[in-house]
């Protein structure tokens, strides 16, 4: 045993010196004894010292990403992140960037996360094209009954109505690649309370996430079944192409229900071919705000037992197609669903 | 001699140690600082030995709920077997004792939970599982949770991302007969419902999943006379309903029947059940829906070759025997199965389910949005 290298006195030699040397000595042995003890223990229990890092605007700790990874991934990778100022009362908007990545060999990431923090667009094109990538089929709406959804690639949270930016809701968004939506939830309610804190919005109670997944998209070929997304009525034409359709599609609730018909072809690539929704809370029908209004517009809000909701169709999309015609394929959605929510009117104003 | 002398002077330095104050400090010092040391290692790490008291069901199931569901009864004593992974079959029990002097041997009281995948090939569960866990008396957890609770049996499935495959891995609860599932107990069925969601969450830990199921809400501080008021309401609504058939022209001798029915027909779950008559009287029967796309799974074999077939369009697939009728169809919800059943009767009263059910398929179709179906029944 080292550090205990006191001068020694002799057995016996009660001097003030020699009582004061040999408690410093006792002192140092415990502190000694202490720190071996530790140190074992610590090794035994494969546990270090946590490193005190955090990424996006100190939204997400080392060790929660840790947790998120699986016990002890982030010895053998580096997590890195850049990200702008914090959103503010006045500059509500952010973004940040975190990728983990091997650090030896391939250096392959092993996670990587782009979020935003921001009003959702005016302009309709990327509206829209907002909508198509963060409510696609493959999105599962997040547990506790937050008002968003998420896939391993994306992830999105409705803030409260005191996030609101010139009459807009303002969205969390993370796009990129994580093990699976748990891991993107958590990530996702971990920044919005960050940033809801930033942006003085943050409410009483902030939103939080506990319970697993419980319901999962589902992907289907089609047309397997002759009615898309198990939808009655919603029946269309030979598919352009040739190609062949995927649908994927999810319901939870009178909350959210989705239907994404994608193509996928050597030729061309994959995309959209159809995409429905409907959004049956105040905020997440608020994310249609601003996109015209009616059924030759895709678009209809109502309410349903009380709850706003929205039926919308991507308008762009598989146009001439629809059996009977595009317009009716609609009303029968939003009839269908409607029925399915018990909402009797048919989702008529 | 040489040796000797050694010997002698290795005790002596020993000797000489021993006494030494150094050695003394040195040594005390070395294990107050070991267990300063370790208890700070068992702090920081959640190991300390006091914390080590595992709960019953693979360190599952809290007091609380063994309280509510083994009020009154005494020690209790928890045997469980190894976890091997999401979709083995593990089970465990929980006894509990009298509390009676001279009777503290025997069992008062008994909770089994079994953790297995329930069978999608061979049809079996489509029987023994639904004729247990999807039975009258079952009403769903609510919540978003994928179960179901009665005063005797509860059940509720893990969810998919944490068990790894299409087949439906379940935790099932089973606490005494089902024979006496009309009693109102919410006290008993509130605590069926939190010992599977607790042993659901000790699971997903186990298995080293995210997440945990929130627990189900307590029954409403309603006394019994509330509750029982309540529930009648509720049933009363229920048989108004004519489980789902209202409004259906429905024969009148099967009428009766229906109008009688209806206790737990609860909506908004991972099935709905409405069962009529007893298995003592002349005459019982069920409807039931499964909504849940995984669970309807379990019924596909017996849809696609169960006995002969019911005919559709391209919508479905069914099978019909005597007293017992399935169809497998698609909705907006994924794969929903609707089944008719019965298990009791007279010999004048066996035409239930052959004219019920196409009334029954094509009603509540209409009600989850996939309709219109029309299903004609095989010629016998």
């Amino acid at each position: 045993m080292t550090g205990v290298n006191g001068e020694r006195t002799e057995d016996g030699e009660r001097t003030g010196d020699g009582l004061r040397r040999r408690r410093r000595r006792t002192v140092a042995v415990v502190v000694a004894g202490a720190l071996l003890a530790t140190a074992v223990g610590l090794w035994a229990t494969d546990t270090r010292p946590s490193r005190a890092d955090s990424y996006c605007w100190g939204a997400w700790q080392e060790h929660e990403i840790e947790g998120l990874l699986g016990g002890g991934a982030l010895d053998d990778a580096v997590a890195v992140s850049t990200e702008s100022p914090p959103p503010t009362a006045a500059h509500p908007e952010g973004t940040c960037e975190m990728t983990v990545r091997e650090k030896s060999g391939t250096e392959r990431d092993i996670m990587s996360v782009t979020a935003a923090y921001g009003r959702f667009p005016a302009d309709e094109h990327e509206h829209r094209e907002r909508i198509a990538r963060y409510l696609h089929g493959s999105a599962a709406a997040l547990p506790d009954g937050l008002d968003g959804a998420a896939s391993p690639d994306h992830a999105l949270l409705v803030l409260p109505a005191a996030c609101d930016v010139g009459g807009r809701p303002t969205t969390v968004t993370l796009s990129g690649e994580a093990r699976d939506e748990s891991v993107m939830a958590r990530l996702l309610v971990d920044l919005a309370n960050t940033a809801m804190e930033k942006a003085g919005c943050a409410p009483d109670a902030p939103p939080t996430v506990t319970s697993p997944f419980t319901e999962l998209p589902r992907s289907d070929r089609y047309p397997h079944y002759p009615r898309l997304c198990g939808i009655p009525g919603m029946a269309f034409d030979k598919l352009p192409g040739g190609a062949g359709g995927v649908e994927i599609t999810g319901t939870y609730g009178n909350r959210l229900q989705i239907c994404s018909l994608d193509f996928s072809s050597r030729s061309a690539g994959t995309g959209a071919m159809a995409h429905y929704v409907m959004a049956g809370t105040p905020r997440l029908a608020a994310l249609f705000t601003g996109f015209p209004e009616g059924p030759g517009r895709r678009l209809v809000r109502t309410t349903c037992d009380g709850r706003p909701t929205v039926f919308y169709a991507q308008p762009d999309l598989l146009t001439g197609r629809g059996v009977p015609d595009d317009e009716t394929v609609f009303t029968r959605f939003r009839q269908s669903v409607s029925k399915r929510v018990g909402c009797d009117d048919g989702g008529e104003r | 001699m040489t040796v000797q002398g050694t010997g002698a002077d290795v005790r002596t330095r020993l000797r000489r140690l021993l006494r030494h104050r150094t050695t003394w400090a040195l040594t005390a010092a070395t294990l107050v600082g070991a267990v300063l040391g370790a208890g700070l290692v068992g702090w920081r790490t959640g190991t300390l030995p006091w914390s080590q008291e595992l709960r019953p069901c693979w360190d599952s199931l809290s007091d609380e709920t063994l309280d509510t569901l083994m009020a009154g009864a005494g020690r209790r004593e928890a045997e469980e077997q190894k976890l091997l992974g999401p979709g083995w079959t593990a089970r465990c029990r929980v006894l509990a004792y009298s509390r009676e002097e001279h009777r503290q041997d025997d069992v008062a009281a008994r909770l089994d939970i079994t953790v297995r995948t329930l069978d999608t090939l061979s049809g079996r569960d489509a029987h023994a599982w639904s004729a247990e866990f999807l039975s009258t008396g079952l009403t769903p957890l609510g919540g978003g949770l994928r179960g179901m609770a009665s005063r005797s049996r509860a059940w509720l499935a893990l969810p998919q991302q944490c068990v790894d495959g299409e087949d439906p891995v379940v935790v099932e609860a089973r606490m005494g007969n089902q024979d006496k599932e009309d009693l109102i107990s919410p006290e008993r069925r509130y605590g069926m419902a939190r010992a599977v969601v607790e042993t659901a969450n000790g699971l997903l830990g186990a298995y080293g999943c995210t997440g945990r199921h929130r627990l189900p809400r307590p029954p409403r501080d309603l006394d019994e006379d509330a509750q029982e008021e309540r529930e009648k309401k509720r049933d009363g609504a229920a048989r108004a309903a004519l489980c789902g058939l209202a409004g259906a022209p429905v024969p009148q001798e099967h009428g009766t029947w229906l109008r009688r029915a209806a206790r737990n027909w609860v909506d908004g779950g991972p099935a709905r059940v409405c069962g009529m008559g007893h298995p003592h009287a002349d005459f019982e029967a069920r409807l039931v829906t499964v909504v849940d796309p995984e669970l309807s799974l379990v019924f596909r074999a017996e849809a696609l070759g169960g006995g002969p077939e019911i005919s559709d369009s391209e919508l479905g697939r069914g099978a019909f025997t005597t007293g017992r009728a399935v169809f497998m169809t698609r909705c907006q919800t994924g794969d929903v199965v609707f089944l008719a059943e019965q298990t009791h009767g007279k010999d004048s009263d066996w035409t239930f389910v052959r004219d019920v059910f196409p009334l029954y398929v094509a009603a509540e179709a209409d009600r989850l949005g996939c309709g219109p179906q029309k299903v004609t029944m095989p010629k016998t």
